[in-house]
């Protein structure tokens, strides 16, 4: 093999991150210093989102019951009634609900990222820091907010889906977590997630916990990035069960920010960032369950496969009984690449802010990157038929997530296209116990 | 919800319902992947079929140093390629285009949108039918399965540095292929 015909093969193996990380640095190099090998990349990646492209279809009504049917003959014992069983699977299925890249909201949420400074009450990061945190000139007079940088709600869901934690026009936005966290004290807590509402019986893996291959991976449906919800169990916190996951899969582990309790619960409510500013609300966030602690919100920034092996690490640990709930939540990623672009590379190229910005505006900087996705989704609800709601199509959705209202649409091809390209950052959603809470009254 | 193993288990002890549980779980995926594999839909229902019988009636034999589903499409795949080079060698292209199974377009889209998607997968669809066979299969395990290098090298029986050239080659094909179409005049 030529040496030529060696990097390509490199290249290749690099689009599937299947490469050693010496391998994937040298392949980085070449590609960085050759424009050849960077068109080949990008033909690489082109035909793979073609691939992608090709639609994945139900069995053919009736399969099942000749399958049965021949099993049975084979047998020649008596089988039980097909459609109630089928009933009786679906009911405590996970639901992954899709793909997202929130490449766009890590890429942006990245730039105001504080060191870990991690402050046992949480500050009031909503409201007006003391008079030394400058406020950023774009964003002074934004819309939406005050001259301090605090959030004035946007317009509120629909309250009855809300407290049913129903997708609202924003059920498809994004879940963006900003917290502080120093990995010392990143407590999580235990709640049931599944489907949606707190004390809810916990989810299960669709598949064997030791079959990464077959769990929750872009095999079964047709996307590339996720948003994860992941709740440990006292246990689990204590273990820092979530820190050594992440440095076993080799994903940076990025400090978050800490939101207020007010905040919080708000977020927990809505599900996404929808009115910011609790304090106006018009309804009440729910109480949080008994066995409910409540949460900082913190969040990490991962690439490509890790996902399969963090996914593979948190359903092992929940059998381990160190994870609660496993959620695979999903928003609209943005059927427009560039933006995505743009975003990482704000990313990479963004030193940390200073504090005081990032104490002022963190949840502002979200709000911008939320809207922005918000629109994304939005837009490409448009293009696959959403109705008024921001729900697909029951037709649209893969069979697998049923009519599940909770479950947010899939991505469009070309999203996904988007998401290939940028190699997805995708953020974690975690929920962790926030000393903060103890004492606060709403 | 049961995991696979609990179900196997579960079947093995006498309760084929727990294997009807499995067929539910994978039979659009499996699907899915044979359509790619065998070339045609109803070849793809036929594998469908005799694949989840013989893993019934194999189920002891299995060992589960794998996941189930990759046990299972091993058996799926094994079953099409025979049954392919059995038979006369023909592409059902039109027969690609039946409307039978759920294609997740919306009904919303502006009829040309839809056209030009479709045009643009049926581009796809008969790009990667003249691949040739290898190539095609471990297109499928990688691009549709989603199936990492060591799985599709156990699905395949093939070393691991095998699959990762193979699937260079059929990516470059596949892309050669894609271009010359591109280059390829239209007609009018």
């Amino acid at each position: 093999m030529t040496n030529d015909e060696r990097i390509r093969e490199l290249i290749s193996a690099y689009l599937d991150y299947e490469l050693s990380p010496d391998e994937r640095a040298y392949v980085e190099r070449q590609l960085a210093r050759d424009s050849e090998l960077r068109d080949y990349h990008r033909e690489l990646m082109g035909v793979r989102q073609s691939l992608k492209s090709l639609p994945h279809y139900e069995a053919p009504p009736g399969a099942h019951s000749a399958i049965m049917e021949r099993i049975a003959a084979a047998t020649a014992r008596p089988l039980a009634n097909d459609s109630a069983e089928r009933a009786g699977a679906r009911s405590r299925r996970l639901r992954y609900v899709g793909w997202l890249v929130v490449a766009a909201a890590a890429a942006g949420l990245a730039v105001v990222l504080m060191p870990p400074t991690r402050q046992p009450e949480a500050p009031e990061i909503v409201e007006h820091q003391p008079s030394g945190a400058p406020v950023a000139p774009e964003l002074a007079n934004r819309p939406g907010t005050d001259p301090r940088g605090e959030l004035r709600p946007d317009k509120v869901n629909d309250p009855d889906r809300l407290a049913s934690n129903q997708p609202g026009e924003n059920g498809g936005s994004a879940r963006i977590a900003t917290n502080s966290g120093g990995g010392s004290d990143s407590r999580m807590a235990s709640v049931d997630r599944t489907p949606t509402h707190p004390g809810a019986a916990p989810a299960s893996p669709p598949t064997s916990p030791q079959s990464p291959g077959g769990l929750v991976d872009a095999a079964t449906i047709p996307f590339t990035a996720m948003v994860v919800d992941v709740v440990l169990t006292p246990r689990g916190i204590q273990e820092k069960m979530f820190d050594m996951a992440l440095q076993r899969i080799d994903i940076p582990w990025k400090n978050a920010i800490q939101v207020d309790t007010r905040l919080e619960r708000a977020l927990l409510a809505q599900r996404a960032f929808g009115a910011l500013g609790a304090q106006d609300l018009p309804f009440a966030p729910p109480e949080p369950a008994p066995n409910e602690d409540y949460f900082n919100l913190v969040f990490v920034v991962a690439r490509g496969r890790q996902f399969d092996g963090l996914i593979q690490e948190l359903y092992d640990r929940r059998a381990a009984g160190d994870v609660a709930a496993v959620q695979l939540d999903f928003a609209m990623g943005s059927s427009e690449s560039a933006l995505f672009v743009q975003m990482e590379k704000l990313a990479e190229q963004t030193p940390e802010v200073p504090a005081s910005v990032v104490h002022a505006h963190p949840v502002v900087m979200a709000e911008e990157i939320r809207a922005r996705l918000r629109d994304a989704f939005v837009s490409a609800h448009a293009k696959n038929g959403a109705n008024d709601n921001g729900a697909l199509p029951a037709e649209v959705l893969p069979p697998e997530l049923g009519q599940d209202d909770s479950i947010l649409p899939p991505a469009d091809a070309e999203s996904i296209r988007a998401m290939e390209e940028l190699q997805f950052n995708v953020l974690f959603i975690l929920r962790s116990e926030s000393k903060a809470r103890q004492g606060t009254s709403n | 919800m049961k995991d696979d193993f609990e179900l196997i288990d579960q079947t093995l002890g006498g309760d084929s319902t727990a294997f009807g549980e499995l067929v539910t779980r994978y039979q659009d995926r499996l699907y899915t992947a044979m359509v790619h594999v065998a070339g045609s839909r109803t070849e793809a229902e036929d594998v469908l079929q005799d694949a989840f019988v013989q893993a019934f009636l194999k189920l002891s034999s299995f060992q589960r140093s794998s996941a189930f589903y990759t046990w299972l499409y091993r058996i799926a795949f094994n079953l099409a390629v025979s049954r392919r080079r059995r038979r006369r060698p023909e592409i059902s292209v039109d027969e690609s285009r039946e409307t039978g199974g759920k294609e997740p377009i919306s009904n919303q889209l502006e009829a040309s949108e839809q056209a030009e998607r479709q045009e643009g997968v049926e581009r796809i669809r008969q790009a990667l039918a003249k691949l040739g066979e290898d190539h095609r299969i471990i297109l499928t395990l990688r691009e549709l399965e989603g199936c990492c290098y060591d799985s599709i090298a156990e699905i395949l029986d093939l070393p691991v540095g095998t699959v990762r050239s193979r699937i260079h080659r059929a990516r470059a094909q596949l892309r050669d292929i894609l271009i010359e179409e591109l280059r390829e005049p239209t007609d009018i």
